[in-house]
């Protein structure tokens, strides 16, 4: 259980930060993660590190964030509410060298909101390169697929994040 | 760097700029989960034990015998009842006295139709009938 905890110091936070961004709510992120360490507790003795532990942690919060959104299929989605932020549970620190013109708090916001709208196979490789720094192999490794789908999902919900956020370009 | 770029430089600096951070309450809950897993996991081992097992074995011996005692006894209440039953059922179609156990009221009304019927002489063998 000792092992446990290091799992946790270690990558509580990236699992924290996928499952917040992927299911948009900070209680059900923190359930996903709940799972998630039970999950690795049983499968650590035919865990032979061929994957690293970091990747195969993300691949567990991973499969159990797309449960999640398939079963809220059924269950009904969230409310919307104003502050995307707050919602899914993410800090968001200002960026010190940011264009003075524009607001970055406010337009993380409107990024945040403009996710919220993306799949989530491709909220899914957003959050992963952009917000967790895994690259295109790692990513591949990690979803299951190949490389040449993961570039394309990325491509494509990055063309959806610059539609939506047009308006706020200078 | 055309504008495009620098567009797309924002949104990825905008994309790392948010994260969350882990809750340490999820990790107690999972090591209470674990625990409580593993309490019942004990209890498992301890009926998997020797003397658990033998403590089960002679239950089974012991509630076996109290069924078997139990059927027996209720056996032979049902077969005295049984022939208690078919005793007096006999007796009372085989007393002579004309009714064939039933009560007299029916017997003679019955017996009237066959006199009727032409069968006078059963009736008067019996002497229901004058």
């Amino acid at each position: 259980m000792a092992a446990l905890g290091e799992v946790f110091e270690r990558y509580g936070d990236p699992m924290t930060t996928l499952a917040a961004s992927m299911l948009r709510n900070r209680t059900e992120a923190d359930d996903v993660v709940e799972d998630a360490l039970l999950r690795i507790h049983d499968a650590a003795p035919g865990f032979r590190g061929e994957r690293g532990l970091r990747t195969w942690s993300l691949r567990i919060v991973a499969n159990l964030c797309r449960d999640r959104l398939r079963r809220r299929k059924f269950t009904g989605t969230l409310p919307d509410e104003p502050d995307a932020f707050e919602r899914a549970g993410l800090q968001f620190d200002p960026i010190a060298d940011w264009d003075g013109a524009l607001d970055q708090r406010v337009m993380a916001a409107a990024l945040e909101r403009a996710i919220d709208s993306l799949p989530p196979d491709q909220r899914e490789v957003v959050v992963l390169r952009h917000r967790l720094d895994l690259s295109h192999a790692e990513m591949a490794e990690l979803l299951n697929v190949p490389e040449g789908t993961i570039k394309s999902r990325l491509a494509r919900a990055l063309t959806v994040l610059r539609e939506h956020l047009k308006g706020m370009d200078t | 760097m055309n504008g495009d770029d620098r567009f797309d430089e924002r949104i990825t600096r905008l994309l790392s700029a948010s994260h969350a951070s882990a809750n340490p309450a999820v990790l107690e809950r999972a090591r209470a989960r674990l625990a409580a897993r593993q309490g019942a996991t004990g209890f498992l081992a301890f009926l998997g034990r020797p003397v658990a097992l033998a403590t089960a074995a002679g239950l089974l011996v012991v509630s076996a015998a109290v069924s078997l005692m139990v059927l027996r006894s209720d056996n032979s209440s049902t077969a005295t009842i049984a022939a208690t039953t078919n005793t007096s059922l006999v007796a009372a179609l085989l007393d002579d006295d004309g009714t064939y156990g039933l009560p007299a009221e029916v017997a003679s009304a019955s017996d009237g139709a066959s006199g009727a019927a032409g069968t006078s002489e059963i009736g008067d063998s019996n002497g229901v009938t004058p």
